[in-house]
């Protein structure tokens, strides 16, 4: 790179990874009062995987890790030292401990100990954040090649009794590789739109286990240790931050919402998808969806989403694509590239 | 945007409901509460949103209930819209 070259973060690496048990509909309509056409209709989930007892988040992330470090160095076709990450950032709301990050452990098991490495946390909206948050640093110059990785597992914090969490939630992680390159390149982050509003920070929370809790010293209310979401506020919120945020950005860029090729947005459920598309007077068949076989992954859902429509050729190269989350907080954040071509293997 | 009359409201709602919804009309004009029309609670989110964007007028979540009939509705719709 010369001095004065404009420098830009390039996807290069895309992989996910997800654990081995997966929960259909009829195993949770077994156990609670719900029905396989009640979740079907309402989220358009069929099944989603959760983790063994004794697994962690840092495991998923670092499966997912291993397989985008592969997919980056097949792309590059050798390892060499400009091959190497200098910086994993762990986007998560489930880290493996309230304390320290899990960022670091995980850059020690992929063989990356001595990177910068921290978590981000911004709930759903946790990888555009991180993403932005990378390239930001590569595009400083404070950073070379970074992993990115959005991972979580919600089926640790969700209430055993809440039939309409336990039917959206699934444990999984996906991950990117970014490296610095030129703007005109195809995978180069052409721009970022963030925002927050701690007003609605009630509507998707785990009241219990932080300093608010903590420094009362009095054990929580059992409920009060699970994670709850206020679903239609939440759904509203939703379609209206994830569409304005798209908007905002493809102003910013000079893009057209109708050349859109793909969208690919927080797989939070399939209405609100839909209800997206209808905002942004978009075709439905634009819209990115694997949330039928995996549920919401939170930070994983943007990456495996990616890795699951890169693999089955939903995204072709050359595609304007646009990434759109919304998640607690409230959080929202979108990012826009043109599809490369990285190498990529189906999560299984 | 041009003002509209509640009668004209009520053509674009009953429209909305049951051509994006497969709402039957006969049953939305006959007055029969959303309850009765068996419609699940994320319809009366997608419906506010989709005023929103057709319309131009503002619903909060909450401000449609499921024991409305399309008259209902329509008045709030109208009130938000400050057409009332």
């Amino acid at each position: 790179m010369t001095a004065g070259t404009q420098r830009a973060a390039v996807l290069c690496g895309l992989g996910g990874a997800l654990p081995a048990t997966a929960v259909p509909n009829s195993a949770l309509a077994a156990e609670l009062d719900t029905t396989d056409e009640w979740i079907r209709t309402r989220t358009g989930i069929r099944q989603r995987f959760v983790i063994a007892p004794g697994e962690a988040t840092s495991d998923l992330a670092v499966a997912a890790g291993r397989r985008v470090l592969e997919s980056a160095r097949k792309a590059a076709g050798a390892d060499t030292e400009e091959t190497a990450v200098d910086l994993v950032v762990l986007a998560t709301s489930t880290p493996d401990h309230p304390c320290p990050a899990t960022a670091p452990a995980v850059a020690r098991r992929l063989g990356l100990t001595g990177v910068a490495a921290f978590d981000i946390g911004a709930v759903c909206t946790g990888f555009v954040y991180a993403l932005a948050t990378a390239a930001s640093m590569i595009t400083a110059g404070t950073a070379r090649r970074a992993l990115v990785i959005g991972a979580d597992t919600f089926s640790t914090i969700l209430d055993p009794a809440d039939r309409t969490t336990r039917a959206i939630f699934g444990d999984g992680a996906g991950a990117v590789v970014l490296r610095a390159g030129d703007p005109a390149e195809p995978g180069a982050l052409l721009g970022f739109d963030l925002g927050s509003d701690g007003a609605g920070e009630e509507l998707i929370t785990v009241p219990a286990g932080g300093s608010r809790q903590r420094s009362t010293a009095t054990p929580p209310p059992e409920r009060d240790r699970y994670f709850t979401m206020q679903g239609r506020a939440v759904f509203n919120e939703a379609v209206l931050s994830m569409s304005k945020s798209a908007e905002t950005l493809l102003a910013r860029i000079g893009w057209r919402g109708a050349d859109l090729d793909r969208v690919v947005a927080h797989q939070a459920n399939v209405r609100i998808l839909r209800a997206v598309a209808d905002q942004l007077g978009l075709p439905e068949d634009r819209l990115v969806i694997n949330l039928d076989r995996v549920g919401n992954t939170v930070a994983g859902s943007i990456p495996l989403a990616l890795a699951d429509a890169a693999a089955d050729g939903t995204l072709r190269p050359g595609d304007k694509v646009l990434l759109t989350g919304f998640g607690g907080g409230l959080t929202w954040g979108s990012a826009a590239l043109r599809w490369p071509a990285p190498y990529v293997e189906p999560v299984a | 945007m041009p003002t509209l009359a509640p009668a004209d409201i009520k053509t674009r709602l009953v429209t909305l409901l049951s051509e994006k919804f497969g709402l039957p009309e006969d049953e939305i004009l006959a007055g029969a509460t959303f309850d009765e029309l068996d419609i699940d609670s994320l319809i009366l989110v997608e419906l506010g949103l989709l005023v929103r964007k057709e319309l131009g007028i503002v619903l909060a979540e909450g401000d449609l209930q499921s024991s409305f009939r399309i008259d209902d509705a329509v008045a709030v719709v109208a009130e938000k819209g400050g057409l009332a």
